[in-house]
């Protein structure tokens, strides 16, 4: 019943609050952080009462269509619980930032919150139908989100985040319906056990792991269809850009663990090494193109397709290092972009512009926001002691003992992060203050700090003591592994 | 198994043809409504040349029965009075009509006459046991119990079709009354 | 004489009366309305009449659910659990298509959609071509006078008078296509030709008799090429109207071709089932592009419409397997589209324009959405469910046809209908742009007024039904 309530609380939340439409923003905005706080009681709850070695286990299941095989499943698992947890966190905090804001009423709380039960939705699902629908589902609310509420070229942006994303979930549907009229049956566990045959990538297993694939890929999104990540993330409204990063690019990460790895170990193989070169090469050209921009929001975007290429190749280097960082890596980018997105946000709502050029001097000021932007920064890049360093540590140590050259590659987007981080935060942090920041005051009210400084401390405290998620996620990386190194034979 | 032909059923194809090209061509909506009428007539004659007399009778009834009262409302419609038609003298379709008609009326004789020769003919009309599966017996016979329902359905699409002509007709009448009442 | 008599064909039993019942309904209801418009009732009665007659009709059905098939006669009527789902959706969607008609027109209209109607649930009943023709044409000829009501109004007359000539082209394709059928199978029955089609090598005669009955019928659900009537009819015709063929009158008319198709034996024949991927792919194609230029907003619904047509002609190859997925998808669609129909009612009444024919997309710019949330958060629900997005009802559909093509090894045909979706969301969204996305424009909309709460009702009242019809579906217990 919590696992319900886990997706279904945020659901009829967002329901209830477009019934608020009329009422005045400032009630409907702490009515959205009591919702939220409820939220999170059924997250402690599953948190608390989380096996570490259940892996698959549903929950809660509704047989909604049986002639078609397939149940509402959902279950809580090493995989998914951190994620879901993160996305709680990262939504409550947004709930906090948005106090006061007279724009972000009902109707925009109201999708946030659908737009959280979709994606936890599809993080609890277990069952391929149950997945899509909830893929599909994140798409209207982002759309409206990013649509309505986002800067000059927020139209075309929303337009092209729905169209790639649906192209690759139309792929996405074919390959289920494959498998479902293969197999009768859409449910993860039933078709784990299945142990579908390798025929290579021509064959069944392969055509069906590639339709997933690609799906994923353009969610990650993976080198070369991530056109769509920068626009989008630039014209979103600072609340859709922080869980665009922080959670919803994650489910591609989570999406490949859970659906393609899992069930089409054999295909994973055949495409690793290709998947690792685009993954080297998205580090590359995303950090190249990071370097290169004079819009800090696109900066942080790039930086974040520069990331979650990382990620790629920690997926497909099948070493237990590189998995195990690329889940926690899930986790660690999500709190240092969310950070950076949420920080930026809060000088943008100030002064409206994201030249850096216009830009420098924050640290005269305002010193305290300038140190947690520089905080997060050196997260996003990856400074021992912050979460980004041990996750990247993991993935290169991981993708080495896979591929030497590869990794190579990639270290040099280690290299380029922080020279383009570097940059940034030469431009707008120190130096002299810059004409925007000199025509603009920026004084924080207490809901930003809110918001702001719980994503600096669990940075922190990852970053001390990752066992923390590494205990929750060993089980769950092992299995993959295993399947991994020995295919159907485990 | 196939039967080629005659040269009754050449001839009487060709006057349907050549009467229905002068529906469309002729350039009176009078012209049009008598050809149509006997293009009717000889698609009627062609039903009888290969045997359905009962459709063929029923062709000539009810179509060139129904097409006398499109004339006349034609003529309503447009307000002819015998005086305005025209009657040209030597123009070339009448010469044209003037033999189509004289093949027509050559082509109706022959076609009924094996009927008329042989009166016995009356009882392959479905009078007696032999004739049942063919001929207006049958046709009622299957109609009243294998079509029963398309029967049904059949004048309830009759109303509709009342009902649909009344409906247009008097919004059309109504209107074209105020118009000539603004007048 | 005795012999027809004695051979128990035509024996008529308490059970067929139990079955014909919604039938009657709907008889009983012609002759009600006809009578009350020789009164010259109201408008009022009109309306209870109707939505008596088609909701006892559809309740009829539904009680009748499960009582195995029966047949009337050899071949008027074949009445099983599919045509019962096919009656109650047919006799719901012209209950809602009805709600939709001005008060001016109501005596006519109320008869010949019933009228219609009842030539709609008889036609996929039918089980020799002498009834189809009869019972398409009874669904047809009420529908060209209802279009012709307003012939005066914005552009009413061509459109009507389209609608007649290309019906009446369309019929005698039909009769055509039955002579050469009769011709080379000696009979009109569905089981006959059957055992002619399927036993060998059909000939020529045979399958050219059947490309022209195909392409007759295609012409009734707007599958391209014949699709032209339906953009122009969509927009000038009333709302109940448009409604009323793009849902009822689709639902019925497929369901009547797979009924025949499959009782023929002509989807065996691969030439014939060629036709039809190629007829659906081209409908796919051009209603889908066609549906990205439109301005108006009827016209777009009526060329997204002939490209879900096409979706379901890609489908018909499938045969009897995918029976349940095509009239889901086509009810799903339909209440979706009556949604949209009734929130433009809606909006018309809150952009001040005339009718909702004349409604473009940059007109949406005028509705504010925090006065007019409600009609828009429907409106989007309706066009999101047409485009297929989970969790909405259209997605069930879409699936469940791309399953049973998969299932059945035509993939290109899968593909078809997921390319075909990518493409229609192009326009979706664009509807979405001026409605949410723009900032209202300087003139201000004209305030709610009351009579908007009707179009709503109806608009909520199909969403309830859309998800309802899902439930529905998910009780069929498994079939293999």
């Amino acid at each position: 019943m919590t696992t319900l309530m886990l997706m279904l609380w945020p659901l009829l939340s967002g329901l209830f609050l477009f019934c608020l439409i009329k009422v005045p923003t400032r009630t409907v905005q702490w009515v959205n952080i009591a919702l939220h706080l409820v939220w999170g009681v059924f997250m402690w709850q599953s948190w608390a009462g989380f096996a570490p070695d259940q892996l698959g286990t549903v929950s809660w299941s509704w047989e909604w269509f049986p002639s078609l095989g397939s149940s509402l499943a959902l279950g809580v698992d090493g995989l998914n619980l951190p994620l879901i947890v993160l996305n709680f966190i990262l939504s409550l905090l947004l709930a906090f930032y948005s106090l006061g804001k007279e724009k972000l009423g009902a109707s925009y709380l109201a999708l946030f919150s659908i737009l959280n039960a979709g994606s936890v939705g599809s993080l609890l699902a277990l069952d391929a139908l149950a997945f899509y629908v909830f893929w599909e589902f994140m798409l209207i609310p982002m759309y409206f989100l990013i649509g309505k509420w986002g800067s000059k070229n927020r139209v075309y942006a929303a337009l092209k985040f729905f169209a790639f994303t649906m192209a690759g979930s139309l792929l996405m549907l074919l390959a289920i319906i494959a498998l479902g009229t293969e197999y009768n049956t859409l449910s993860w566990n039933a078709l784990r056990d299945a142990q579908i045959p390798y025929n290579g990538l021509g064959g069944f297993q392969g055509l069906v792991f590639l339709g997933f694939l690609v799906a994923f890929a353009v969610k990650i999104p993976v080198w070369p269809l991530h056109t769509w990540l920068p626009d989008a993330h630039t014209e979103a409204p600072t609340g859709a850009s922080v869980i665009l990063a922080g959670v919803l690019l994650k489910l591609g990460v989570y999406g490949i663990a859970r659906w393609c790895l899992a069930l089409f170990p054999m295909a994973s193989q055949d495409v690793a090494i290709p998947m690792m070169v685009l993954g080297a090469i998205g580090v590359v050209v995303g950090s190249f193109a990071a370097w290169k921009q004079t819009d800090i929001k696109r900066m942080i975007a790039y930086s974040s397709v520069a990331h979650l290429a990382f990620m790629v190749l920690g997926l497909f280097a099948f070493q237990e290092e590189a998995l195990q960082g690329a889940m926690f890596q899930n986790l660690a980018h999500g709190l240092s972009t969310g950070a950076l997105f949420l920080i930026f946000g809060i000088i943008y709502d100030r002064t409206h512009t994201r030249e850096i050029s216009q830009y420098g001097g924050l640290a005269s000021r305002n010193g305290l926001l300038a140190s947690a932007f520089v905080f997060s920064a050196m997260a996003s890049i990856g400074l021992p002691g912050l979460p980004g360093f041990v996750g990247e540590f993991l993935i290169l140590s991981g993708t080495f003992f896979s591929n030497k050259t590869i990794a190579l590659v990639s270290l040099s987007g280690v290299l380029l992060g922080s020279i383009y981080m570097l940059s940034m935060l030469r431009k707008v942090v120190f130096g002299p203050v810059g004409p925007t920041l000199e025509a603009h005051e920026i004084r924080l009210q207490w809901n930003e700090w809110v918001a702001i400084v719980p994503l600096l401390v669990l940075m922190l405290v990852l970053g001390l003591q990752p066992q923390f998620i590494f205990e929750k996620s060993k089980f769950a990386v092992e299995w993959i592994l295993a399947l991994m190194t020995s295919g159907w034979g485990v | 198994m196939t039967v080629s032909p005659t040269f009754l059923q050449w001839l009487l194809g060709a006057v349907t043809l050549a009467l229905a090209l002068l529906v469309i061509l002729g350039r009176n909506p009078v012209v049009s409504a008598i050809s149509l009428m006997g293009t009717l007539f000889s698609t009627g004659l062609i039903f009888f040349s290969v045997g359905a007399q009962f459709v063929g009778a029923v062709q000539i009834l009810i179509y060139a029965g129904a097409i006398s009262v499109l004339f006349i409302f034609v003529v309503m419609l447009l307000d002819l009075r015998p005086t305005r038609v025209r009657i040209p003298g030597r123009a070339p379709v009448y010469v044209f009509s003037f033999v189509v008609c004289a093949l027509f009326f050559v082509a109706a004789i022959l076609s009924v006459l094996p009927v008329l020769r042989n009166l016995g003919a009356i009882e392959i009309l479905g009078l007696s046991e032999a004739g049942l599966d063919q001929g207006p017996v049958a046709i009622s016979m299957q109609l009243l119990s294998k079509y029963m329902i398309p029967f049904q359905a059949t004048a309830l699409l009759l109303l509709a079709a009342v009902m649909g002509v009344v409906v247009l007709g008097k919004k059309n009448m109504l209107s074209e009354r105020k118009q000539s009442e603004q007048k | 004489m005795n012999q027809f008599f004695e051979s128990g064909l035509f024996q008529v039993s308490a059970a067929h009366w139990a079955a014909l019942a919604p039938y009657l309904a709907l008889c009983v209801g012609i002759a009600l309305t006809t009578v009350a418009a020789g009164f010259k009732a109201s408008a009022h009665i009109h309306k209870i009449l109707l939505a008596v007659s088609l909701g006892a009709a559809a309740a009829l059905a539904c009680w009748g659910m499960g009582s195995g098939d029966i047949s009337f006669f050899g071949t008027s009527l074949a009445l099983g659990d599919t045509m019962r789902w096919t009656l109650l959706a047919v006799t719901s969607l012209a209950l809602l298509s009805s709600l939709f008609v001005d008060e001016e027109e109501h005596g006519e209209w109320s008869t010949l959609l019933l009228i219609s109607t009842l030539g709609l649930v008889l036609l996929p009943g039918a089980r020799d071509w002498v009834a189809f023709f009869v019972y398409l044409e009874t669904l047809a000829i009420p529908g060209y006078v209802i279009a012709g009501l307003r012939l005066r109004r914005d552009g009413g007359f061509e459109a009507a008078l389209k609608y007649l000539l290309m019906g009446a082209f369309a019929s005698s394709l039909l009769l055509m296509g039955m002579a050469l059928v009769y011709g080379s199978a000696g009979s009109l029955d569905y089981a006959t030709i059957q055992e002619v089609a399927v036993r060998g090598l059909p000939s020529t005669l045979l399958i050219g008799g059947a490309f022209l009955i195909a392409v007759s019928l295609a012409f009734k659900v707007a599958l391209v090429p014949v699709h032209m009537w339906a953009a122009d009819i969509y927009q000038a015709a009333p709302t109940g109207l448009a409604a009323f063929l793009a849902g009822a009158g689709k639902v019925a008319v497929f369901m009547a071709m797979l009924a025949a198709f499959v009782g023929c034996g002509f989807l065996q024949v691969e030439t014939f089932a060629k036709l039809f991927t190629f007829l659906g792919a081209a409908s796919v194609i051009v209603g889908n592009l066609m549906a990205l230029t439109q301005k108006n907003l009827r016209r777009m619904l009526a060329y997204s419409s002939v490209a879900s047509a096409g979706y379901v002609a890609l489908t018909l190859p499938v045969g009897a397997a995918a029976t349940m997925a095509i009239l889901l998808y086509l009810v799903t669609y339909a209440l979706g589209l009556l949604v949209c129909f009734a929130c433009l009612e809606a909006l018309v009444r809150i952009t001040g324009k005339s009718s909702s024919s004349t409604l473009e997309i940059s007109d949406l710019k005028q509705v504010d959405s925090k006065k007019a949330g409600l009609v828009i958060a429907l409106f989007s629900l309706g066009i999101f469910s047409m485009a297929g997005i989970p969790p909405l009802p259209g997605f069930l559909g879409k699936y469940l046809m791309i399953s049973a093509l998969w299932s059945s090894g035509q993939l290109l045909a899968a593909g078809w209908i997921v390319v075909g979706s990518m493409l229609g969301l192009a326009y979706y969204l664009k509807i979405m742009v001026p409605l949410y996305l723009d900032a209202p424009s300087a003139n201000k909309m004209v305030s709610l007024r009351p009579s908007v709460r009707g179009p709503l009702a109806g608009a909520f009242l199909g969403l309830v039904l859309m998800f309802a019809w899902v439930w529905a579906y998910s009780q069929m217990v498994a079939v293999g």
